[in-house]
């Protein structure tokens, strides 16, 4: 008896959510909104600071103690193939682990329809890097919040700062530093840490006035080390403005994946 | 004009000196600041348009350049390692140093004629003069301080908020802001009133050795020390043997401009200094290894380390580096000296006080 009557329910609430799309279809829409999750894992375990994991594919373990990264340039790509970007100037997230004003993205006034996918870049990319300082958003100042994600020599974002210990780094302190960056150098060619990630929803995702749909990513630090190259802290404990970087940019690109979606 | 109208109006124009001069110094300060362009000049690099040079901008880009406060303990500005007198570089020192008397990585480069640069640094690493700023500022053993910090110790001074309001039209003291204003004032020192630059212009003849000493130079310096500037500003390897240096703590060698684009082709390759005012801006090279012109000299003559990267023009005909001999050098030395111009080393808009 019981379950029949969940079941009703269920048929009624699918009903209506037809009739929805339906009325939806036919009424103006309005613009709605969309917000985007970071949730940080290492493998399994949920990413925090100061505490110890192990890698089970190398056997390294660490323990982090700074992790932050660039994400930008978000698009959403509608069921028909057409696409949304955001705003320029609202287009730059920081993203900390450690602070929850900066796990998530809202993105504002999007234009009704149903979403398939959205794609962003992590890292900044090369026409807001060589901007007049004048004309960044106050994410990309280097006197603001990206004040420890800058490179001043060189100047450039640092897209991704990974920084923590492990007994299997020979480094003094048995520290470890990974700050991955470069959008392609100025006039001279040099090397490109700019990723771009395309996640696709599996299914076609309703916004509009009364949609608020929230999309979970998990972000799995393991796949900085696992990924296509397999980075060892024994053999890497510093990587910073080199060549070996781009390998790690291929390996932060995967860290990203869909994990559910809310569709309200 | 005739020289019996000289003679009638020398005293008047005795007068005028003495006039002017007085003027100048009462009024030193509120002489209108505008950047200007030498005739002989190329056109400059700096976009002037996005950043115009302005008395108060100058003025507060002049204080800031010499504040202190800049600095983590306040103890060192940019001008400590810019020093008009010596050109706008750290006299006497190879490396530099800065905070808690740590050295610096490279010798200090002048602040002359940036305006038209286009890149900034030994290894042009900092694409606009306005960003540079923030390197040494941050540098830990430059400055070692935060931007950040440094914007917040102007905003608590309530003549920086009048000065940038000056300048800007409002109080607000950003990013930006900052970094135009240092900007301009960087701009203003410019160098162009050498011997050589009055020369060119026919305002005074060099001697038989200096003429010698420049046609040696155009031939065998200025493809790579090019035009008015005396640097044609590309990244070239002059055959300097590496050595080892600390970066950030570590044993390395400083591989110039390779560490910015990571081409093995641009190993220890670095910018072309220009040659003016060397009077004033020894040591030499960007780490200042040689103290004298003569060494230099000797270096091109007999120094010249081969490489891969080495620049071709220093290894014609099957000979490393560039034969000079002592009558040469003689001839290269008096027509250098040349290129010295008091006027900008002691230009007392640019000097500190
Ligand atoms: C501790 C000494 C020191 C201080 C302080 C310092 N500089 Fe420098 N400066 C240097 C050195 C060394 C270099 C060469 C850097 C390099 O090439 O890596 C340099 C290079 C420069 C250049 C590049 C010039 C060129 O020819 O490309 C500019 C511009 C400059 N400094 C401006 C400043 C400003 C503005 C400040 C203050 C905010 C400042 N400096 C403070 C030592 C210093
Ligand atoms: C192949 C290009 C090239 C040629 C030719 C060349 N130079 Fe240089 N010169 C350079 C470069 C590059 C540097 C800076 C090297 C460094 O510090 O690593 C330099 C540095 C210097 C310096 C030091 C300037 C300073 O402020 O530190 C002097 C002086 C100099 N050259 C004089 C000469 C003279 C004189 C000649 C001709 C006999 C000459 N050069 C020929 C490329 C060249
Ligand atoms: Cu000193």
């Amino acid at each position: 008896m019981k379950k029949l009557f969940i079941l009703s329910l269920f048929i009624l609430a699918a009903l209506s959510a037809c009739q929805k799309n339906e009325k939806d279809e036919a009424v103006p829409q309005t613009n709605g909104k969309l917000e985007i999750k970071f949730d940080h894992f290492v493998g399994t375990e949920r990413f925090a600071l100061n505490q110890s994991f192990t890698n089970p594919s190398s056997g390294e373990s660490f323990t982090p103690t700074l992790l932050k990264y660039f994400v930008s340039n978000f698009r959403l790509i509608k069921e028909d193939g057409s696409e949304y970007v955001l705003p320029a100037e609202q287009n730059y997230f920081l993203i900390d682990p450690t602070d929850n004003s900066l796990q998530k993205i809202q993105v504002e006034n999007l234009p009704a329809g149903k979403y398939t996918a959205i794609e962003f870049i992590i890292g900044v990319d090369s026409l807001m890097s060589t901007k007049d300082v004048s004309e960044r958003p106050p994410v990309l100042d280097p006197a603001g919040q990206a004040q420890d994600m800058y490179w001043s020599w060189n100047p450039g974002y640092i897209f991704v700062k990974f920084e923590g210990t492990s007994p299997q780094s020979s480094e003094s302190g048995n520290v470890f530093k990974y700050h991955i960056g470069g959008y392609g150098g100025y006039d001279t060619p040099s090397i490109n840490c700019i990723r771009s990630r395309r996640i696709e929803f599996g299914e076609a995702v309703m916004v509009n006035g009364d949609h608020t749909p929230s999309l979970h990513l998990i972000v799995d630090v393991l796949k900085f080390f696992n990924g296509s190259t397999s980075l060892k802290i024994a053999e890497h404990p510093v990587v910073m403005f080199n060549s070996f970087a781009t390998a790690i940019a291929d390996n932060y690109k995967e860290m990203f994946v869909l994990d559910h979606i809310h569709e309200d | 004009m005739k020289p019996a109208y000289i003679k009638q109006t020398r005293h008047l124009l005795l007068y005028l000196c003495l006039l002017a001069c007085s003027a100048c110094q009462q009024q030193v300060e509120e002489v209108p600041i505008q950047w200007q362009q030498p005739a002989h000049f190329p056109p400059p690099a700096y976009d002037f348009s996005r950043n115009p040079v302005t008395t108060a901008g100058f003025k507060l880009g002049k204080r800031l350049f010499y504040d202190t406060r800049l600095s983590r303990d306040n103890s060192i500005s940019c001008g400590s390692c810019h020093i008009p007198t010596s050109a706008f570089t750290h006299h006497g020192h190879d490396l530099s140093h800065g905070i808690d008397d740590q050295l610096t990585l490279r010798n200090a480069p002048p602040v002359m004629n940036l305006a038209w640069h286009k890149e900034f640094g030994w290894d042009g690493g900092v694409f606009q003069l306005d960003l540079f700023a923030i390197s040494p500022i941050e540098a830990h053993n430059e400055m070692d301080e935060k931007l950040s910090n440094v914007l917040e110790k102007l905003r608590a001074d309530a003549s920086y908020r009048q000065m940038f309001k000056a300048a800007f039209g409002s109080e607000e003291i950003t990013t930006a802001r900052f970094l135009m204003a240092l900007a301009q004032f960087q701009l203003m020192a410019v160098s162009a009133n050498s011997r050589y630059d009055r020369y060119l212009q026919g305002r005074d003849t060099l001697s038989l050795l200096e003429q010698e000493g420049l046609r040696i130079f155009q031939q065998k310096c200025a493809d790579c020390h090019a035009g008015v500037l005396f640097t044609d500003l590309s990244y070239r390897n002059n055959g300097l043997a590496p050595r080892r240096v600390r970066i950030e703590g570590a044993d390395s060698v400083d591989t110039g401009r390779y560490r910015i684009t990571l081409q093995p082709s641009d190993l220890y390759k670095f910018k072309v200094p220009s040659l003016r005012n060397l009077r004033y801006t020894a040591p030499y090279m960007h780490d200042g290894r040689f103290r004298t012109l003569n060494e230099v000299l000797e270096h091109y003559n007999s120094g010249v380390q081969p490489s891969p990267t080495l620049d071709p023009r220093l290894q014609q005909s099957g000979r490393v580096g560039i034969p000079l001999n002592e009558t040469e050098k003689e001839a290269l030395l008096a027509f250098l000296e040349t290129l010295n111009d008091e006027s900008f080393v002691r230009d007392p808009r640019l000097s500190e006080f």
